[in-house]
This record gives C-alpha cells, structure tokens and sequence, in this order.
C-alpha cells in the first residue's frame, strides 16, 4: 500500500506542483530532497514507499541515487521523472532496476497511474 | 560543495589574472550558499560538462569589468561595454574556466567548457543555482571578482 | 547551422509549452541568424548540454507571458519576477523543452545529447551576448506576447 512518498528534484517548482498533486490524489510527501546524496540520505532515514527521481541534480545526479537506493533496499520503489526520454537513458535506468521511466511534463493522470501500476 | 572542486576555478582565475600583470588578489570571503542569485551588473556564465556538471559564473561590476578589458587590451582605455570590449570579457571567461581543465585533470577528472554567454544588465536579479553552490570574492586592484559555482559531480 | 539541429526545438518548444501551460503558439518566424546578442524581454532561462556536439538553448519572454506562463502551470497568480518559485518556473519549462528536443535529437541521431542545469533571471535593460558561437533566433508568437527563442551548437558533423 503506497502512501509515503519523498520527491528527489532539484527545481523547487517541481516540488510545488508535484506534490499538489500527490497530497490531491490522497498520498503523503514525507520529504523533499533537492539532490541525490539527500535523496539517498533521506531515503534511509525515511524508509518510504515511492521515490520520485529527477536525473539533472547536482552533488549527485538521479541515476546513481536510483542505483544507490535499490542496492540498499531491492524491494524499494522508484519512478524516474525526467525531462530526458531518449533511449540511452531509459536503457540506463532499466539497467538500473528503476521501475517506471516518466518524461516530463507530468499531469495528474501520468502520476496517479504510475503509482497504481506499482501497487 | 567540495573546496577540492572549488579550487582549481579560483586557481584558474588567479594564474591568468597574473599573466596580465595582475598579482595582489586576495580571497575575501567562501560562502556555500543555499540559492546563488548574482546582483553584479556583468555576468560571464560557462557552462562545464564532463565528469563534472553545471555552471560557473564570473561576476563583477560594469567599472570592474571596463578594467579588466583595458587590462587585456594592454591598458586601452576601456569607455564603454560595446560588442569588442563583450567579446573580449566572454574570451576572458573561456580562459578562466579552460584553464581550470588541467587542474581538474590532476585529479582525474576531465572537463570540457561550453561556449560563454555575457550577461549584462544593473537591474537584474540571476539565480544561477537552487542550491548547493559557492561563491567565492575575489579582492584586486581592479575591484570584485566574484566566482560563481554550481557542480554536479 | 545545420537545419536538423533547429526544427526538433521549435517542435519542443511549441508542444511543451502546450503540455505544460495550454498556451498555443500561433506562429513563428523564420529562423534568424543573429549576431548573438539581444535585449532580454525581461524573463529568460538558459540551458547548456553537451554529447558528440555542444550546444545551449535560451527561452525569453516577457514579464506578461511570463506571468501567465506560471499562472497556467500551477493555478495560481504570480506577480513578483524575482520571486525564487517562479523563476523555478521558467527554468523547469525550458528544462522540459530542451529535454524534449534532445530526446528527439539522441534517437534520431545518436547524440548523447545530456543537459546540464540551466539558469535563469529576470531584470529589465538586460543584453545577452554569445559571440563565440553560432547562434539562431525564432519568435514564437502567443496571445501574451512573444516567446523568442535562441538556439546555439558548437561542434563536428553529425
């Protein structure tokens, strides 16, 4: 049952918007991490159920956070968020063990029936 | 953000300040700074791709600026910002930041710079980064030099 | 430049802009070989990447396109240019354009196309100068005014 959700992007908009449409659509964020060493970070500390992973960060970038947290944890579940969709990268990430690639933009729909394909 | 990171663009700066003759600069102040908004009137942004990611920016006032050019132009004097003297302050930029690439190598990472922009405007509020970045003063005769960071690795 | 190179952004810029706003482009210019140097409107983002080719893409609207560019994006009315949300904006929009374009141009071309954050400000009396590099302006005209947008690429034959 997925309910805790930690959003791992560094654009404070997508912060915004996505989690309006989260705390909408009846999810919790339990936190925001603005690169991929806080994602991981956080992400232990948190244990949540559903990560939501943007690629373009600093400090870290969203690929190896994603490697990171499934080698941690197997069963963790994350969704790449993305502006990139080209097949290299869904390739990367697959290799990865992500479990679902989104290009952005996002909407409400692309979102909430993501979440449901992980259930 | 890493100071090991951070070095090698102040070092840069310093090395090719000094090849115009330019040698008392002091580093005034490091801040690591939550939102990096630059408010100086010239901005000279590169952006940096390889093994490290993002955008360096180099800053100062349009008097700084003015100097700098004439500094490069063997002391021309410099009156006004036109399309030469904004070539000359891009240029400056690219050998700031090229010649940080070596430095990086030393630790086995390799650079490569994209082209530079000028941006220039005394009204202007700029965010180079949301967050995690650096910016670093640079005291010289001529004025501020501020250096701009933001890295992913 | 190489036409390949432009199209795929105009493309991305119209659809996004689209997906993320609902504002339609009713039309646009023919692509403009600039001098790389131009006035800002008053709102603009720019963004690098760099794989077999380099290359930077920059967005510049005016505060009222702006505004409601933002408006349409999270429902509500913004007002202050400088205020960190949104510019975050503005910085996510061309995010997702260039992003867009790049997918396109890494599938049909194998570039490797990757980007690197991008910028943004907002200001008035603000030039833009990118002389050492070849550079395309296109308007894209809106009910709210104009979007330009510049397109630069460095680099071998592809």
């Amino acid at each position: 049952m997925i309910k805790k959700v930690l959003i791992v992007d560094d654009s404070p908009m997508i912060h915004n918007m996505l989690r309006k449409t989260l705390e909408s659509n009846g999810y919790e964020v339990c936190a925001d991490a603005k690169n991929g060493k806080e994602g991981v970070e956080l992400f232990q500390s948190l244990k949540p159920d559903l990560v939501f992973m943007d690629i373009t960060m600093p400090v870290m970038d969203g690929l190896e956070a994603a490697k990171r947290i499934k080698e941690m944890d197997a069963s963790s579940r994350v969704i790449m968020l993305t502006a990139m969709g080209d097949d290299e990268i869904i390739a990367q990430a697959g290799a990865i063990g992500v479990d679902i690639f989104l290009k952005k933009p996002f909407n409400d729909f692309k979102i909430v029936s993501a979440i449901s394909r992980m259930e | 953000m890493d100071m090991k990171l951070v070095n090698p663009f102040i070092v840069a700066v310093k090395s090719v300040l000094e090849q115009f003759g330019l040698s008392d600069i002091k580093q005034q102040v490091v801040q690591q700074k939550e939102e990096l908004i630059i408010k100086k009137e010239v901005t000279a942004y590169i952006g940096v791709v390889g093994d490290l990611q993002g955008n360096v920016a180099y800053s100062y006032s349009v008097e700084t600026a003015k100097q700098l050019a004439s500094t490069m132009m063997m002391g021309m004097p410099v009156e006004v910002l036109d399309e030469m003297i904004k070539s000359a302050l891009a240029e400056l930029a690219n050998m700031f930041a090229g010649n940080s690439s070596p430095l990086f190598e030393m630790q086995n990472l390799t650079i490569d710079v994209t082209p530079p922009s000028l941006v220039v405007g005394d009204d202007i509020f700029f965010i180079l980064s949301f967050h995690d970045a650096v910016t670093v003063v640079l005291e010289t005769s001529l004025g501020e030099i501020e250096v701009n960071i933001e890295l992913e690795v | 430049m190489d036409s390949r190179l432009i199209a795929p952004y105009i493309n991305s810029t119209i659809n996004m802009l689209k997906d993320m706003t609902g504002i339609e482009i009713t039309s646009t210019s023919e692509p403009q070989n600039d001098s790389g140097e131009f006035v800002s409107q008053g709102v603009s983002s720019a963004i690098a990447f760099s794989g077999k080719i380099k290359g930077k893409f920059l967005i510049d609207l005016s505060p009222q396109l702006a505004k409601a560019v933002i408006c349409q994006m999270t429902g509500e009315t913004m007002e202050d240019l400088k205020d960190r949300l949104f510019l975050s904006g503005i910085s996510e929009l061309n995010n997702t354009i260039a992003g867009d374009a790049n997918t396109f141009l890494n599938n049909t071309y194998a570039l490797s196309l990757r980007l690197a954050p991008p910028i943004v400000f907002s200001g008035s009396g603000i030039t833009v100068s990118s002389s050492n590099i070849e550079t395309v302006t296109v308007l894209c005209n809106t009910e709210y005014g104009e979007m330009k947008v510049n397109i630069g690429f460095q680099g071998g034959a592809f």
